[in-house]
């Protein structure tokens, strides 16, 4: 046998390709030849090392491309399809001709009124479906599995004005991500929001909630800052229930005295 | 819903599946490319490579078809398509020069022996060390291999042992230097 053919032995050995009697000739062969068990012993030490190093992480960015790609690919679908699909539900013939001809009938129209629009109109036009597609990739990117791509899309939401769906989006990322970070990241976010009566409405309820000691302190600092009765009574409460952190208790006084200073 | 039956939504105009797709594979794509080219940058744009081919072309995709054997089948492709465009020849070996200052740092901080091995890895020829990736990195499965690069399993057991012993050789001459 060759000393190829023999390496090749050791490596089928070593992936468990032998059958039991070949494993049991090679071990034999092993305890009288050193060169061949030198061998067995550097392929040993090289299959432990293969395959047990670290896993190389992407940055976010390349889920946000992507992300941003699939976008405009359905952009791009829904601008090309309507004929096909009155085609696709069965419409007769001619319906799809005149539904054709409508469509450029109108489209005309629509040509000459948009080229006698000021330029301003286009622009505004052109913004607006930029922050639609920008608000359907964070609501997306909120709800990824990894934490360092909620907390980029969290982080990002203030450069976007929030709409309903953000909002709502904000308050259960609140309460129910998984990273505190992001946790907190959101609550940052929400903070211009704080007239929003649904924003006010889960602050009040999430203070009460012993989880996250770090959490309920950063909201008693906001629900001082609103100083209004609801949020007085919530930060008392925190006093009054024994269960309370140390630490937390510990805000909620110094909070009180501050609303207490600023009403005299 | 199973990975397959994903990709068949996709291929039927359900485009926010591919997102799915995309969390399913995207780091073990880039894991591909990063041991193959040493290159963190490159690996990033050609990962993306994938999933935009997986985009344009999913209506080539067919229901008997494996998910993971088909995107491979791409990231394959995808770097040999970057080989050529750079003049470097399927059968070459990285030149270790080649590694980006980013990885090698990444490196440093790793034990040495983990170091070497990488560095043998880089001077394998590119389709040795590709079988090593997908069977070792990768834990693809030879029949897995087979339906990717399109030859028997027998073969893919052949080339995969003498690509394991030729980095053997590489990696015991750079610990001995």
């Amino acid at each position: 046998m060759s000393t190829e053919d023999k390496n090749i032995q050791l490596v089928k050995y070593l992936e468990g390709e032998l059958s039991p009697e070949e494993s049991a000739n090679l071990e034999s062969t092993l305890k009288h030849d050193p060169d061949l068990k030198k061998e067995f012993q550097e392929l040993k030490e090289l299959f432990g090392l293969l395959g047990n190093q670290e896993e190389y992480l992407p940055d976010a960015a390349l889920k946000m491309e992507f992300l941003e790609i699939l976008e405009n690919e359905k952009a791009r679908l829904t601008e090309t399809t309507p004929i096909r699909n009155i085609q696709k539900q069965g419409f007769p013939q001619w319906f799809s001709v005149a539904a054709t001809v409508s469509l450029l009938l109108i489209g005309t129209f629509t040509a000459n009124w948009i080229k006698h629009s000021t330029d301003q109109q286009n622009e505004i036009k052109a913004l607006k479906e930029e922050v639609s597609i920008t608000r359907k990739l964070l609501l997306l990117a909120i709800s990824d599995q990894q934490a360092s791509t909620r907390l980029e899309a969290v982080n990002s939401v203030n450069k976007i004005e929030m709409d309903d769906e953000l909002v709502i989006s904000m308050i259960r990322v609140v309460k129910d991500d998984s990273n505190l970070n992001v946790k907190l990241a959101a609550l940052e976010a929400l903070k211009p929001m704080t007239s929003d009566y649904r924003v006010n409405d889960a602050f009040l309820k999430l203070v009460a909630e012993r989880d996250e000691p770090l959490l309920q302190i950063y909201l008693i600092q906001m629900l001082s800052e609103m100083e209004d009765e609801k949020s007085i009574a919530a930060i008392q409460a925190l006093l009054v229930d024994e269960n309370t952190a140390e630490l937390v208790r510990e805000e909620a006084q110094l909070a009180l005295f501050r609303i207490n200073k600023t009403m005299i | 819903m199973d990975e397959n039956s994903l990709m068949v939504a996709v291929k039927n105009g359900d485009l926010d599946k591919a997102a799915f797709i995309f969390d399913l594979y995207h780091k073990r794509l880039f894991n591909f490319f990063v041991r193959l080219t040493f290159d963190r940058e490159l690996s990033h744009d050609l990962t993306q490579t994938v999933f935009l081919k997986m985009l344009k072309y999913r209506h080539s995709f067919r229901e008997e078809m494996i998910l993971k054997s088909w995107l491979y089948q791409i990231a394959r492709n995808v770097h040999i398509d970057h080989l050529k465009c750079n003049n470097i020849r399927f059968s070459d070996h990285a030149a270790t020069e080649n590694i980006k200052v980013e990885t090698v740092k990444e490196q440093q901080e790793m034990a040495d022996k983990e170091r070497l091995l990488n560095e043998a890895l880089a001077r394998l020829p590119v389709e040795m060390r590709e079988l090593l990736v997908l069977t070792k990195y990768q834990c693809l499965k030879y029949e897995e291999i087979a339906i990717i690069m399109n030859i028997s399993v027998a073969n893919v057991k052949v080339k995969v042992h003498r690509a394991i012993i030729k980095l053997k050789e590489l990696y015991f001459q750079l610990e001995n230097h």
